[in-house]
Order: C-alpha cells, then sequence, then structure tokens
C-alpha cells in the first residue's frame, strides 16, 4: 500500500521529498516553502472536499515537523461538519492534534459534538466521542456530559467502551458533573458488560480509582475480579483477544494491578487473591515469550504488594531468579526492579544474586545502573552502609545526569543521617557529598544540616566542637567552592566561637583562616555576607575586644557597595559599641516572670479567655533540673521551686497550680514517659540563645534570610539525634545462614566483585529472618514503604526492633494467629463499651491545650461533653520517639476520612483534645494522656490529599488505642 | 498514564506523533530530538526503558523506524508497553499489509485512527486487532462512497 496512489501529485510529491531528506535544514527548507504555498492555496473558493482533506494533512506534516500551521485550524473545525464519514474524522483529528485544551476554537466544536453525539449514525457517534475523548476541557464539560452518558446503555460495544472512556475524563475534569454514586453504578455495570471490550475499559476507570485512594469502597468486588481473571487465564475470551496464544495480556496485567491495591494490607481481600495469582503466575512463567514476562513481573509485583504468603513468595523468587539469571537486560531490568519489590517483605532473597547485582552495578547500561542503586538504597542497613554510600558517591561524582544526580545526592544524606556508623564518618561523607553535588546544596539543606549539627554539639558537647571545627578549618586551606565556604564559615563562627571562647590565640588563628578566603575568588558576594558573619561571631566570643585586622575589615566594608555587607559591617560596630552595656549593664534587665503582662492577661481573663495551665510544663521543666542537664537558665527553674514534680512523676499534680501566670516554662524536659521519671537520661539539650553571638544574630546579622539564625529543636532532630551515633539496637536472635556457594564462573575481576558483594551483602545474612518470622516483620515494611524517607520512619524501625526482640518465636508460627495486632478490624471498635457522650471527669480548663492561654478558645468541631477524658501531653520529639519504642501497643489502620488538609488534622486532634507535637508536610505527631488512669497515647498520623488517613496509635493501654480510633472513625470518616 | 507516542526515524525526523497531554509545537521539537538521540546512543545488548525529563522512556526499532512511548514515572509494568508497542506494529502491519515507514507516511491520518483506537485518555483500551480495525474498515467504506 505505500505507493501513495490514493493521493493526488503535489501531496504525493510533498511526502517523497520529505521522505527523501537527509538533515533537518532540508527537511526545513520544504515545509517553509509548503507554508507559503498552502497560505495563498486557502483562499480559493469551493475547493473540493478532496483537496481540503489534503491541505490538512499537509498541515499535520507541518505541524509534527516544528511549524506553526494555525492559519488551518479554522478549517479543520470546518470539516468535522461534513456529510462524509471520512472527512468529519479527519477534521475531528486535526483538531486533537493541532488544538490545545484551552484553545477558545474549541467552543465552535461543541454545537457539531452534540449533535453527533445525537446521531442516530452509529459510525458517527464513535467518531465524536473519539473527538470528545481528545478535545473535552472544563469550559464545556458540562455540555457534553448528559450526552456520553446517555451512551453508556447504547446497543453497539464501542460505543459503550468509548463512552466509559470519556465519564472517565469528563470526572477527571469535573467531579460535580457526576455523582459518586452515579459514577460508581456506571462503571459496575461497565464489568459486567457482556463485551470483553467495555469490561477491559471499565477495568481502567476501577484502577484509577483504586489509584487515588478509594480502596475500601470497592473491596466487596474482589471476588468479581478474581473470577474475571481466572476466566480470562483459562481461556475463556474469545482467541480474537489472544496476543501470541497468551490470553488478554493486558487485561490480566490490568486486573493485577487492581487487585495489588485492593488486597494490599489486608489478609480477608489478600486470601482470596492467593490462588488464582499462583495460576497466573504459573501459567504465564510457562511460556517464553516477553509478553508472558511482563505479566509474571506483575504477578511479583501484586504477590510483594498485597499481604505476604510463604509458598507465594517463594514462587515469584524463582521467577525473579529467572529474570536475573537472563542475558537480555530488558528481563534484568525488570529482575532488579522486582528484588526491589521483594526486598521490602524479606532480604533473604537478594542473598542469591549478590553477583548479578555487583555484575548490574558495573553494566555499561545506566538505566539499568539506576535501578541497581534504588535497590541498593533499599537495602542499605547499618552494616553495609558504608560501601553503599562509597558507590553511591562514586555514582554522583562519575555521573552527568542532573536529575540523576540530584536523586542521588538526596538518597545519600538520607542514608547517611539514618545509618551513619560514627560522627566523623558522617561529616566526613557529608563534606564529600557536598563537594560533588555542590549545586544542590540550598537552604533547606544547609539549614537541616546545621542542625544536625548543632544537636549532636549539644548532645556531645566540647569534643564534638573540636573536632567539627578542626575538620572545618582544615578545610578552609583548599581551594572551596562558595556552598561550602558557607557552610565552613557558619560552623566556625557558631561552633568554634563558643568553644574556644576563652582561648583568643585559637580565636585569632581561626579568623586568620577566614580573612584569607575574603581574597579569594568568590562566585558570590552574599559569600561575604557569610563570611563577615562568622567573623563577628569569632570576635563576639571575646567582647569584641581582639583583632584589629578584622576591625580594619569591618572598616572597609562599611563603605561597602553591597548593601548586604555594608549593613553587616555597620551593625558590627553597633554591637561593639554595646556590647558592655548589653554584657553588665543595669539598664537591661530581665523579667523572667515577664509581670509587665499581668495586666493584660488579667484583662483577657476577665474577658472570658482561658486560664493558662503549666502543670504539664513546669512538670516537664522540673524534671529537666533534676538530670543536671545545662537547660536554659532564665531563673526561675533554679530555685527548685518546682522540683517535688520529679517524685510523683503524674500529670497535673496540684501543687504546681500555683504557677499558673508563668508562661514561659519551656518544653524542654530529660526523661519523661507515663510512670514518671524512671531513667537516667542524655543530657536534655541546651538551648544556644546564651552564647554571645546570639545578641548578634537577633539584632540583624542574620539578616539576610539565610537561615544563620540559632538553631532551635525541631523536627529535624528526629533524623539527627540517635541516628549518626552507632545504632547497637541489632536484633538478638539473628542466624547465620549455611554459606550459599557463588556462581562458577571464570571472571579476572571475580575476587574484587566477590569482595564487593561480600561487603553489601554480608548484613543481610546476619539479619535474615526465619521465614516464620517473617510475619513480624509485614508491620514494618509497611511502615517503611511508606514512611521510607519520612522522617519517622527511625521510630517504627526501633519499634519493629523490639517487637523482634522481644517476640518469642514459638508463639507466632500460625500465620494466622500473628496478623491479628497488624489488622484493624473496624467492627470490633464499633462493639467497644465506651460512651462518647460520657462527661469529662477532668475540668473543663484543663482540657485546654496549653497554647491557647492567651488566646481565645479555638472552635471546636464537636461539643466538649463528647470528647473523654483525654488532655494533651506536652513532649518534645525525642521523648515521643523514646516512649514510642517502650509501648507495644501499636494500632495501625487506613481510614477513608474526611481530611484533606493539615487544618482538619488540627481540628480532629482537638476534638480528641491531645496535643500536635509535630508536623511535617503532611504527616502529624501527637500526643495526649488519658485523664483518669494518666495513660499515655501516642498519635502518629498521615493524611493523603484524596482523604485516606493512615494512622499509626500507640499507648500504654491499648484500650485508648481502640477508644481513639473510634472516636476518630465516628466523627471524621 | 501514556503521555505521547512518537515514531521517529534514524535521521531524527519524526514520523507520527501523538500527545495526550498538550505540549507547544517548540517543547514537542526539543522533546523528540532529546529522546531520538538517547535512543540512538543506546546499543542493542542495552534495556530498552530509560528516564527523561520526568517521563519514563519505553522504546523499541523496527528497521530504522523507533517507537518510542512517553509515560508517567509511576506506570509499573515497562515489559507490558514494550509489548503493546509491538502489538501497534502488528495492527498496522494487518492494516497495511506489510507495512514500512513509507505507509506511515502515505497514510498518516490512518496511523493515526488505529492510534486513537488502541489508547484513549492515555490509557490502553484495546488490544484486540480486529475490534482496533473494525472503525478504520468503516471509514475506508465511507470514502469510497
Amino acid at each position: 500500500m505505500s505507493s501513495g496512489s490514493h493521493l493526488s501529485k503535489e501531496l504525493h510529491d510533498l511526502i517523497k521529498s520529505i521522505g527523501e531528506t537527509r538533515s533537518k535544514q532540508e527537511e526545513d527548507k520544504i515545509i517553509i516553502k509548503e507554508v507559503q504555498q498552502l497560505k495563498t492555496k486557502l483562499n480559493e473558493k469551493n475547493m473540493p472536499p478532496k483537496k481540503v482533506k489534503e491541505m490538512l494533512i499537509r498541515a499535520i506534516y507541518i505541524e509534527m515537523l516544528g511549524h506553526d500551521a494555525s492559519f488551518v485550524h479554522i478549517n479543520a473545525i470546518h470539516l468535522t461538519q461534513s456529510k462524509n464519514l471520512a472527512l468529519k474524522r479527519l477534521g475531528y483529528l486535526c483538531c486533537s492534534l493541532f488544538l490545545d485544551n484551552d484553545s477558545e476554537l474549541l467552543i465552535l466544536l461543541v454545537a457539531t459534538l452534540q449533535k453527533d453525539l445525537a446521531s442516530t449514525n452509529v459510525h458517527i457517534v464513535v467518531n465524536a466521542l473519539t473527538a470528545v475523548g481528545k478535545l473535552i476541557s472544563k469550559t464545556f464539560v458540562n455540555a457534553l456530559t448528559e450526552p456520553v452518558l446517555k451512551l453508556l446503555t447504547h446497543n453497539t460495544d464501542i460505543v459503550r467502551k468509548k463512552a466509559l472512556m470519556v465519564m472517565q475524563i469528563i470526572r477527571q475534569l469535573n467531579q460535580d458533573c457526576i455523582t459518586e454514586q452515579d459514577y460508581d453504578d456506571r462503571i459496575r455495570r461497565g464489568i459486567q458488560d457482556k463485551e470483553p471490550s467495555v469490561m477491559g475499559a471499565a477495568f481502567n476507570l476501577y484502577h484509577e480509582e483504586l489509584k487515588r485512594g478509594a480502596v475500601n469502597k470497592y473491596k466487596p468486588l474482589t471476588g468479581t475480579f478474581v473470577s474475571m481473571l481466572k476466566q480470562i487465564i483459562e481461556h475463556k475470551l474469545h482467541k480474537d483477544y489472544d496476543y501470541h496464544r497468551f490470553p488478554a495480556p493486558w487485561l490480566q496485567i490490568k486486573l493485577l494491578q487492581i487487585l495489588t491495591l485492593l488486597g494490599a494490607n489486608d489478609l480477608k481481600v489478600s486470601e482470596q487473591i492467593y490462588e488464582v495469582l499462583g495460576s497466573t503466575l504459573r501459567r504465564a512463567d510457562d511460556t517464553t515469550i516477553n509478553i508472558g514476562y511482563a505479566v509474571t513481573y506483575q504477578c511479583v509485583k501484586c504477590i510483594s504488594g498485597i499481604y505476604p504468603q510463604q509458598s507465594l513468595l517463594e514462587q515469584a523468587a524463582n521467577s525473579v531468579s529467572r529474570f536475573l539469571k537472563s542475558d537480555n537486560n530488558n528481563l534484568k531490568y525488570l529482575g532488579i526492579n522486582a528484588l526491589t519489590q521483594i526486598v521490602s517483605i524479606s532480604q533473604k532473597y537478594v542473598l542469591e544474586h549478590q553477583m548479578t547485582i555487583v555484575d548490574c552495578l558495573e553494566s555499561n547500561d545506566d538505566t539499568l545502573k539506576k535501578e541497581t542503586l534504588e535497590l541498593l538504597f533499599k537495602m542499605t542497613n547499618e552494616q553495609n552502609c558504608e560501601v553503599i554510600i562509597q558507590k553511591l558517591i562514586h555514582f554522583l561524582k562519575t555521573s552527568s545526569d542532573a536529575n540523576f544526580k540530584k536523586d542521588l545526592f538526596v538518597k545519600i544524606s538520607l542514608l547517611n543521617e539514618k545509618h551513619a556508623p560514627t560522627q566523623e564518618w558522617f561529616i566526613k561523607t557529608a563534606n564529600t557529598l557536598f563537594e560533588f553535588g555542590s549545586e544542590f546544596i540550598d537552604n533547606d539543606v544547609r539549614n537541616n544540616f546545621f542542625k544536625l549539627l548543632i544537636d549532636n554539639f549539644n548532645d556531645i558537647g566540647t569534643e564534638f566542637g573540636e573536632f567539627i571545627t578542626e575538620i572545618y578549618s582544615d578545610l578552609l586551606k583548599n581551594e572551596l567552592q562558595d556552598n561550602i565556604l558557607k557552610i565552613v564559615c557558619w560552623v566556625i563562627g557558631e561552633i568554634g566561637s563558643q568553644i574556644y571562647d576563652q582561648d583568643p590565640n585559637k580565636l585569632n588563628e581561626l579568623a586568620q583562616l577566614v580573612i584569607t578566603k575574603l581574597d579569594s575568588q568568590l562566585e558570590s558576594e552574599t559569600t561575604i555576607s557569610w563570611i563577615l558573619t562568622c567573623l563577628a561571631k569569632l570576635q563576639s566570643a571575646r567582647a569584641f575586644q581582639m583583632f584589629d585586622q578584622t576591625r580594619t575589615i569591618f572598616q572597609k566594608y562599611m563603605q561597602s557597595k553591597n548593601l548586604d555587607c555594608q549593613q553587616r559591617a555597620i551593625d558590627f560596630f553597633t554591637l561593639a559599641k554595646f556590647n558592655a552595656a548589653l554584657k553588665g549593664s543595669k539598664f537591661v534587665t530581665v523579667d523572667p516572670k515577664m509581670s509587665f503582662l499581668d495586666a493584660y492577661v488579667q484583662q483577657e481573663r476577665q474577658r472570658g479567655a482561658q486560664p493558662y495551665n503549666p502543670s504539664l510544663q513546669v512538670k516537664a521543666a522540673a524534671l529537666g533540673s533534676a538530670t543536671e542537664a545545662p537547660s536554659l537558665n532564665f531563673g526561675p527553674y533554679s530555685d527548685n521551686k518546682y522540683g517535688g514534680g520529679a517524685k510523683t512523676g503524674t500529670f497535673g499534680t496540684e501543687e504546681n497550680k500555683t504557677t499558673n501566670q508563668n508562661p514561659s516554662a519551656p518544653t524542654i524536659a530529660g526523661p519523661w514517659d507515663d510512670t514518671g521519671y524512671n531513667q537516667k537520661q542524655p543530657a536534655a539539650p541546651k538551648p544556644v540563645i546564651a552564647t554571645p553571638m546570639a545578641i548578634g544574630s537577633t539584632t540583624g546579622m542574620g539578616s539576610n534570610g539565610s537561615g544563620q539564625t540559632t538553631t532551635t529543636k525541631t523536627a529535624m532532630q528526629a533524623m539527627g539525634s540517635g541516628q549518626m551515633g552507632v545504632n547497637t539496637n541489632q536484633p538478638q536472635n539473628t542466624y547465620i545462614p549455611p554459606v550459599r556457594p557463588l556462581p562458577p564462573k571464570e571472571d579476572p575481576n571475580l575476587k574484587e566483585k566477590q569482595k564487593l558483594a561480600n561487603q553489601l551483602f554480608p548484613s543481610i545474612s546476619q539479619t535474615q529472618q526465619q521465614p516464620q518470622q517473617l510475619y513480624l516483620f509485614i508491620h514494618q515494611i509497611n511502615l517503611e514503604k511508606r514512611n521510607f524517607c519520612s522522617v519517622y520512619s527511625k521510630t517504627y524501625e526501633c519499634k519493629s526492633k523490639s517487637n523482634l526482640s522481644t517476640s518469642n518465636l514459638l508463639d507466632i508460627d500460625d500465620p494466622l494467629s500473628a496478623q491479628q495486632p497488624v489488622l484493624g478490624v473496624p467492627q470490633v471498635y464499633v462493639q467497644q463499651p465506651y460512651i462518647i457522650t460520657q462527661q469529662p471527669v477532668v475540668p473543663q480548663q484543663q482540657l485546654q491545650p496549653q497554647q491557647q492561654w492567651s488566646q481565645p478558645p479555638p472552635q471546636q468541631t464537636i461539643p466538649q461533653q463528647q470528647i473523654k477524658s483525654y488532655m494533651p501531653a506536652n513532649i518534645n520529639v525525642d521523648q515521643y520517639e523514646q516512649l514510642w519504642d517502650r509501648y507495644q501497643n501499636v494500632k495501625e489502620v487506613t481510614l477513608q476520612s474526611k481530611i484533606k488538609s493539615e487544618q482538619d488534622f488540627r481540628k480532629m486532634i482537638q476534638a480528641i483534645n491531645i496535643n500536635i507535637i509535630e508536623v511535617i508536610e503532611q504527616e502529624i505527631i501527637c500526643a495526649g494522656a488519658n485523664a483518669e488512669n494518666k495513660s499515655c497515647v501516642l498519635l502518629y498520623g498521615c493524611y493523603n490529599l484524596n482523604g485516606s488517613l493512615d494512622l499509626k496509635i500507640n499507648s500504654t493501654d491499648p484500650k485508648d488505642g481502640e477508644y481513639i480510633l473510634a472516636l476518630i472513625k465516628r466523627q471524621f470518616c | 498514564m501514556i503521555n505521547f507516542i512518537l515514531m521517529v526515524n534514524k535521521q531524527g525526523q519524526t514520523r507520527l506523533a501523538q500527545y495526550f497531554q498538550f505540549l507547544s509545537v517548540k517543547e514537542r521539537m526539543t522533546l523528540e530530538g532529546e529522546l531520538i538521540r538517547k535512543c540512538l546512543s543506546r546499543s542493542e545488548t542495552q534495556c530498552s526503558f530509560l528516564e527523561h525529563r520526568g517521563y519514563k522512556i519505553i522504546y523499541r526499532r523496527y528497521a530504522s523506524l523507533y517507537f518510542i512511548i512517553g509515560m508517567d514515572l509511576e506506570e509499573e509494568n515497562e515489559m507490558a508497553y514494550l509489548e503493546f508497542i509491538h502489538n501497534l506494529v502488528e495492527t498496522l502491519d494487518k492494516y497495511f499489509e506489510n507495512v514500512c515507514e513509507l505507509d506511515i507516511m502515505f497514510n498518516i491520518e490512518k496511523a493515526h485512527y488505529i492510534l486513537e483506537e488502541m489508547v484513549m485518555n492515555g490509557q490502553v483500551v484495546e488490544t484486540n486487532k480486529t475490534q482496533i480495525l473494525a472503525p478504520i474498515h468503516v471509514l475506508d467504506k465511507a470514502k469510497d462512497e
């Protein structure tokens, strides 16, 4: 058919000449000429339809080859009104190729589309539906909804199929066009359609709904999907649907994707799937064609996505082995990806393939390498992290792909923060990372890093300070990129000045080093600001009394054209001038009780504001001072007034009520848990505010907003403290598997590869779990999958570890008994005998979150009397983590809720009357206590935009967790 | 979802392009140029998948013509789409009888129609060749009338 004889000579020649060009320039020349010709020809009147058609085909070429043919667009619209079916379709095709969905010309099409959708000629209807599918836009979705929905019951299958797909688009464009119920009904009729093609289209709609998170709603349909899959694999469909004798593979894949989403974290649903999944995999595995591999791969993904089942996992692992052993890189790619999935369930399957993985790392195929790195990232733990990070840094150094490097940069920093074996190693890795990925250092990265450093410095003290000052002053001797120089300046200014505040010589030495950098070639003037700030900080350590050289430099910058530098210089002298006054002056008196606010507070209380209830904070502060920690010393805590609280260790003790007017009680605290103070803890975080430079940073030295202000405790601490040190929290009952024979492969580099493999994998063999233990790990897996990059992942990791070390393996031989604590079975809560409308036990004022002491009470979404007796627990992230580790009553559920924003979430938390500790994007952690028995409740929630809500509740008393879940379900789902 | 399907020959000349999300003519040209250079730089033994500008790219070569699909990154089954390309080629072959690059050039609108039948809203709706070609044959008859 390639003669093109059906075309006019002109068009034929045009296409031929385009086909014969050998360069873009030649092609452009032809097209530009063509555009000119077309423009003149368009003015001809009464063109025969065939000519119009050819003109549009030329226009398709013009636009496809990168030129503008907008002058033809209107002709395309005219053509859609043609009576000839072929011309009409060409008109629609051109419209969909040429016009943007926002194009104003589209309005001209609406009437034609409406008319065609209502046509009695089925072919016209099909054409129109195809066009609507591509052209419909928000502006006229309403005008077309009705006619499209009508077609869902048309008696031609292709019309029903296309109408279903268009309905999906309509819903994507405007949710209000079709109610949820109506939509559900219609897609259900779609999968019940007697024509497999319509049914197949409906799978797309279900899959999309499930991806959006509406899982629970469709769980009852699992049986339907399972039986459909069963029929397909048993060749019940017409053989037209076969592809290379394989029955409807794309439908199989779609069904498997749907089942994966339905069965995730749900044993009951998964049990319905196991059988069909096993036979689908077996049948796909028997083939040696690509499409069979595709189905096998989807089966493996399904097996690792739903509630795990041992024999299926083995089956999946076998299939993955076949992929990995293949010489075909496409199959290897599938194998590595599938392994990444399986690793999240059990790391033992990696062992067998260690050499293949090392081979893939060395592969010349970038795509394969990237996927393998992803696998490494997922299997990193304390033992192999050094090797893996080294490997990743190697790729960071050698890669030229910016996206890839950015990804690597993020991954390395995460792994480093999470798994670094020592402080020194952490810092050195971070520096290498910054050196080779300096283009990715932005304010966020920098601030996070500073927070980590300062937190560690506060925790560990001088030794760490000296150590990092040493490392960073050494760096100054080399050429540095600006981004790194900024970090160095901050470290020396912030930490160096504190460490050596008694050692003028050392300070001078540091200052000299920093000053040399002022003369080097800098990329931007903001770096000078950083250097100046650093010098100022160093000066402030000795009350601005030394270093003439520095003084000269600041004098020079007083004249600087850069306003920021100039401002800093001026600030420096102002600070120097008033330093003495600030330090020892009698003019500055600090009123720790802030009594000047008393009148205001009185006034507000008379207007009905809630009184401040500091009992919890005071309690915490009291505990903090009991540990002799170097805590914030503003005065009122030193007089031992609240020291007595340490003994009782319960909430809201009466003795503290006298301190109602003291708003400055901070939330820092030492050890704290539900049973009170019972353990010697590391020093409480030491606020940095007391250092001399803090004066500078609060009076404008950090005025460029580049994050040089002194660090305070935030969520980042969860990443920093505790994770930087060596984690000795390893499971005790690890077992060492028999050494597996390595593949007998002659390779000159074999030894090196083996070495690398051994470095990468030994830890897995040690921490590998027995099959029975698998069920214990499921919990961890699900959490890790979701929270892999989450700041809080550590919390759950620790939880899982402790779970492992305390559980008796024999107790969970039966996998069914092991699933109980993991699954949240909704009915249980409904039957709980708690009475939600019970009157609060504690006085109302105690229920108020402490933040409201000076504000009017916020609007509550639930009447006060509905809330059972909970009260906020003011603990910080660290304490939250410690407590989480200690409690063993984790409830985990995913709910479909009304919560779609942080605001809603806060409302929910307020309704329960517990306390928000930290919010990071969509994750929120909160804590509260049962006012009756003082047992503690910890809540971690993650809301998704589609309304699904992942909740984990841990509590001293399991009943509290259940109660709160029931409350949330009743009020917010 | 599928974001675009391209047919580009070894010289980097686009023979067919269908986008399921709007890109301007200029953006399309740049993207197509970059993609064909990337595909050409890869050897036969390397795998047929890559990532580019936030798309997952799946490509397959037939003689001098590259078939390229660009998808969302979260799309799961690369192999299924690789075979989808083959199914497309088989369908074109069934319709054109021994399809070659010139067939697609001389009948560009037909090739578009076939794609439109197979993919809607970025999702695979039909893989049954008989079903795909039925409406196209109707159009052919309509033209003869």
